[in-house]
């Protein structure tokens, strides 16, 4: 009798459990996943990036292929006519400034990202939070004379802007997460040691509690800036 | 002999279900069916955003350049366009673009001073003092909200190229020194521009609850001079 009476009591909190579990299930699908089963949902996703990561080599391609088509325009021109050579190289003397070339050389590469998580603490770091920190890394790259900047593969340009959004950074408007990567341009030794002065950036952002690695580089490719600008509402004036 | 055949039947019955269950583990794997950790996924999903806004950005980029060899391939083959001037307009637009030629438009003027109100006991002054991270943040917040020019006290802000530096009671901006108040002046969307140095969270907001002075005023014309520093590289190849 009194077996199966222990017997009922655990059918009981099988009951409960089996409840409890179905809810959480049913919590983790709503809140992250919009409904659709964790699997499904993985695969949908797995296979959008793959496909989209393959349109954006296309694009990229095909960029560079209408790259080459315009340069050979303007080198055609510019066999022709001297005045139209020298206006050419103005041009794109100036596309460089703006950012909208290809550049190489020697310089530095710095590596920012999160700490592991620390399951003691339980709050998650994320240097996306603490974005103001890229912004002072940036300003002293500048002070230290870097010639071309980019962050993740994004060109910083005039109207860059370095944002928290969620948890993530805007640059140029697109979304990136750590590992942040930032090549620089220009005499490394200075921008390394600008950066790794005592007191400088460097140390602020690890001793915030992020990874910061410097490594200088004696080749360096930075990607041209890979949107267009247009003014809606500024006009130049003489 | 009762209990020994109870005893097969039950291996009986849970090696087909062991064989059941191998069976639909195989076949979940052949499916395309792909396995990842919630945080995983979640990481994967932001991944997956960010490409996707690349993607829009590459898309600009090709119809910006198709538009660019239409025209330099017309300005080249009409005899009606004079190749030269249609270089000198392009030069025009690229230095624009970098930042070198004065603009002007509707924008917002923002002014920034340093606090009046009295200090708390042991308050250290620094709290209701203008800082060079605090010019940097609030740029930065305007660039967000779509400003196409900005300068502070007249002189140009191109990322990539200025600095905004502390120098003891002064800002350096450019190399060049200025002393509070700070008047940075933006060119885009007014209310844009405006509502992201009011808005409830935006880094002037903190600003302003130390007690430093920020002002902003929407303009109709706003004139902003160009970058004066020199175009040359000498790293860069």
């Amino acid at each position: 009798m009194k077996i199966k009476n222990d017997s009922y009591w655990i059918g009981f909190a099988c009951i409960i459990l089996g409840v409890f579990i179905a809810f959480q299930m049913k919590f983790v699908q709503g809140t992250y996943l919009n409904g659709a089963s964790p699997t499904q949902k993985t695969t949908e996703i797995l296979n959008e990036l793959s496909a989209v990561k393959a349109e954006k080599e296309l694009l990229i391609e095909e960029i560079e292929r209408l790259e080459e088509q315009l340069d050979k325009i303007q080198n055609s021109a510019s066999e022709e006519n001297a005045v139209v050579k020298s206006l050419t190289d103005e041009l794109n003397r100036f596309k460089a400034f703006s950012g909208m070339t290809k550049v190489s050389g020697t310089g530095i590469m710095i590596t920012i990202d999160n700490p592991p998580t620390d399951l003691n603490v339980g709050l998650e770091k994320n240097i996306a939070y603490d974005y103001r920190l890229m912004l002072d890394l940036i300003n002293e790259l500048n002070s230290a004379g870097a010639e071309a900047i980019s962050i993740n593969e994004q060109r910083m340009i005039n109207t860059t802007e370095i944002r928290l959004a969620g948890t993530q950074v805007n640059v140029n408007t697109l979304p990136i997460s750590p590992p942040f990567i930032i090549k620089v341009i220009g005499d490394s030794k200075t921008l390394d040691s600008a950066i790794n002065q005592r007191f400088g950036v460097v140390q602020i952002i690890q001793e915030s509690g992020y990874y910061v690695e410097v490594k200088q580089v004696e080749q360096l490719e930075i990607g041209a800036y890979t949107g267009s600008i247009k003014f809606r509402y500024a006009n130049t004036v003489k | 002999m009762m209990k020994w055949s109870n005893r097969k039947w039950r291996f009986f019955i849970l090696s087909v279900l062991l064989g059941i269950l191998v069976a639909l583990q195989v076949k979940a794997l052949n499916t395309g069916i792909k396995y990842l950790s919630i945080k995983d996924m979640y990481t994967q999903s932001l991944e997956l955003e960010s490409q996707k806004s690349e993607i829009l950005l590459l898309n600009q980029k090709v119809d910006e350049l198709k538009a660019q060899i239409d025209a330099y391939q017309t300005a080249k083959d009409d005899a009606e366009v004079d190749y030269e001037s249609f270089l000198k307009s392009e030069i025009e637009l690229t230095k624009a673009s970098a930042g070198l030629t004065r603009m002007e438009g509707p924008g917002v003027v923002i002014i920034v001073a340093d606090g009046t109100r009295d200090l708390i006991e042991d308050e250290n002054p620094n709290n209701v003092l203008v800082h060079d991270l605090d010019i940097r943040a609030m740029v930065d917040d305007l660039r967000n909200a779509g400003a196409e020019a900005i300068a502070i006290n007249g002189q140009r802000v191109v990322l990539g190229k200025s600095k905004i530096q502390c120098t003891g009671p002064t800002i350096k901006i450019n190399d060049v020194v200025f002393a509070p108040p700070y008047v940075i002046e933006a060119i885009g969307d007014r209310k844009f521009l405006e509502s992201a140095i009011n808005a409830p969270d935006s880094f002037s907001a903190s600003l302003r609850s130390w007690g430093v002075f920020v002002e902003v005023n929407t303009s109709i014309s706003v004139v902003i001079p160009p970058y004066e520093g020199f175009v040359s590289y000498d790293y860069v190849k």
